[in-house]
């Protein structure tokens, strides 16, 4: 068991270098006037800001051996060096710490995937369990086949249709303009997170309800739970005990898979109901052309997955120990 | 002839001596009565593909030609999904649209599958070093979330004035492009997002590939070629190839629903193909946020339209899973 969480330990840092050596390296076949358009745009909003200083901090004058294209190489390097030490670099405008930025959205993107995902949770388990302990009925139907709309829905569709037409027949339901942080402001940031939040959990739960109902159908077959069964057990104790306890293990992981999922819908949801999270910043970072923001972004969200991935590979490995051995 | 309950099976010899067309029309007729969602997405899908196809014959008037004095008005004769704000007739809009649908789509899932195929199926198939080096390296892939990924290619990728290697330019087009020849013209607009989805998609392929290639490999009759002195290219090209293909097809036609609708994302954004080109996406952003309180179809065709197309893709792919390859079930 330890040498398992070891093993998948030692994997966790190469990946995130990983990353950070495909982001700097992204960064290099960007064309050479970035520099000339971003001081361009940002119009003398900042004046210690010339050409140089962004090509400096892009690295994009580096050149490594003599070669300009492994310049990337010595870019990565100094910026790696800056990461470890929290230092993610400044704004090109306004010389605003990119970790500030990043510290403080990221909660509002947290917040948003927990409402989400135990929503997606509350809606599709009951549902998946029910569906496969009466399969094929008219209600195991009906769950089947909103499961597939869900999947197929496009949550900036109803996002978009929300929006207007509350703006048309419901003006209360409209989100506030101005985002307060849950502790400040419990009211307005739930008035503004609540739709974002139950249409990405429509999104996650067609998937979760259609893996739920296929882990119970493969437990309602197995002999223990036919010998409970036998035993004359109650429907009840049988679903309860012996089945959904089984069933759920790959559920699980599931949450692990969706991570990335709930972090990626909530970069549309963020830039539909104005919400201050990590994927506005993205957005913002990519259309302003602040590119160091962007890497930031990606590299902590990356971080993030990884060690998700990981605590969810070490919870399923604990529930089930058939793992460890595969 | 028996009634066969299997669709795609192996043709007796009475079936093998009539003309091929019929056996294919009694494929299609037994995959219709067990998977009628199946073929629903199958029809969805040739749609599609007609509508994209004939769209210069389709669309009634130029997509960018105003018509100020009838803007946003209902749908009518003249125009079938109403008009937006500068009086252009939404239905022509939308017929155009299609174009960059069926291109990004299919342009995405040709290339991520030869994408996965390389990768996968060298890593599955050399195994030991070169297997883990590559698989380190899709875990890298894989560790950023789809969209991130996705949105930093599309914007250092393409770039207004052409981006990286001259993708997403193509050659000049003028307001209209003429009848006939739109794919050339269409195509190149939609290379940066090909190019971005199919990298991306070609991670995840690549895992399921892999998996493949390892199960085919630990086949007897994999052995016996060896033993008869087959070369690798020879075992890769004539004994495993043929045997992933069906995987390759269904990872294939279930990607096309996702790359429809991260296409569709990613225009909605605003990071897409750019206006005044249609895209179903796009328009969905700019009529439907803009102008949808006006005019309500503004938002309820487009959004409609990638729903219906990824419903429609997504059965295809879980319909031809299970006809083709059951063990996949409860893969995704």
């Amino acid at each position: 068991m330890r040498q398992y969480i070891l093993r998948r330990a030692l994997l966790i840092l190469p990946t995130i270098l990983g990353v950070t050596l495909l982001i700097s390296a992204l960064l290099q076949i960007l064309p050479g006037n970035v520099a000339d358009i971003i001081v361009a745009e940002s119009g003398g909003l900042n004046p210690a800001l010339t050409k140089e200083q962004i090509e400096d901090d892009l690295g994009l004058n580096e050149s490594l051996f003599g070669i300009d294209a492994l310049g990337f190489l010595v870019q990565w390097g100094q910026w790696l060096g800056g990461i470890v030490q929290g230092d993610f670099g400044e704004y090109f405008r306004s010389d605003r710490p990119v970790i500030d930025e990043l510290l403080s959205r990221a909660p509002v993107t947290l917040q948003l995937s927990a409402m989400a995902l135990v929503l997606s949770l509350l809606i599709a388990l009951p549902i998946g369990v029910l569906s496969a302990i009466r399969q094929d009925t008219p209600a195991d139907y009906a769950a089947r086949s909103s499961a597939i709309f869900m999947l197929a829905l496009p949550s900036f569709w109803l996002a978009t249709m929300f929006i207007v037409l509350a703006g048309q027949y419901a003006n209360e339901l409209l989100p506030p303009f101005i985002y307060h942080d849950l502790w400040e402001d419990p009211e307005s940031n739930l008035r503004q997170t609540w739709a974002p939040a139950v249409i990405l959990a429509f999104g996650l739960a067609g998937g979760v309800m259609r893996l739920t109902r296929g882990q119970m159908l493969e437990v309602l077959r197995q002999d223990y739970v036919r010998t409970a069964w036998a035993k004359g057990l109650r429907e009840r104790t049988v679903i309860t005990r012996h089945a959904i306890k089984n069933a759920f293990i790959p559920v699980v992981t599931l949450i692990g898979v969706q991570v990335p999922l709930l972090v990626s819908g909530s970069v549309v949801l963020e830039y539909i109901f104005s919400i201050p999270g990590l994927g506005q910043m993205l957005l913002e970072g990519l259309s302003q052309r602040e590119y160091l923001a962007v890497l930031g972004v990606n590299v902590f969200v990356a971080t993030v997955i990884v060690i998700t991935n990981f605590a969810v590979d070490i919870t399923y490995s604990f529930l089930d120990p058939r793992i460890r051995y595969a | 002839m028996a009634i066969r309950e299997e669709a795609f099976a192996i043709p007796t010899e009475e079936e093998a001596q009539q003309p091929p067309w019929s056996r294919w029309l009694w494929g299609i007729a037994v995959f219709t009565r067990r998977k009628p969602l199946g073929a629903f997405g199958a029809v969805i899908l040739i749609l599609t593909l007609l509508v994209a196809v004939l769209s210069p014959e389709i669309a009634r008037f130029p997509y960018t030609e105003p018509h100020f004095s009838d803007s946003l008005s209902d749908p009518t004769s003249k125009y079938w999904f109403g008009t937006d704000n500068l009086g252009r007739d939404f239905f022509s809009r939308m017929v155009i649209g299609t174009q960059i649908t069926v291109l990004a789509g299919l342009g995405t899932v040709l290339l991520a599958a030869v994408l996965s195929l390389i990768v996968g199926g060298i890593s599955g198939y050399l195994g030991g070093r070169v297997d883990m080096i590559s698989q380190r390296l899709v875990d890298v892939w894989v560790a950023l979330p789809p969209i991130f990924l996705l949105l930093t290619f599309v914007a250092v990728l393409g770039r207004e004035g052409g981006g990286f290697l001259g993708l997403g330019r193509g050659p000049e087009v003028g307001l209209d492009p003429r009848r006939g020849d739109w794919i050339w013209y269409t195509f190149f607009r939609s290379t940066v997002v090909i190019v971005s989805l199919g990298l991306i998609f070609a991670g995840y392929g690549s895992r399921v590939i892999r998996g493949a290639v390892l199960a085919i490999k630990a086949n007897v009759y994999i052995e016996a070629a060896r033993a008869l002195g087959a070369s690798d290219t020879r075992i890769m090209l004539r004994y495993i190839l043929p045997n992933i293909m069906p995987v390759v097809i269904i990872l294939a036609t279930l990607n096309l629903g996702t790359a429809v609708l991260a296409e569709a994302t990613i225009s909605f954004l605003g990071f897409g193909i750019q206006a005044p080109f249609p895209t179903w996406g796009q328009m969905l952003a700019v009529d439907g946020r803009v102008n949808g309180p006006e005019q309500q179809y503004l938002m309820i065709v487009p959004g409609a339209a990638i729903f219906i197309c990824v419903y429609g893709f997504n059965m295809l792919g879980d319909a031809l899973r299970d006809v083709l390859d059951p063990r996949l079930r409860g893969s995704r």
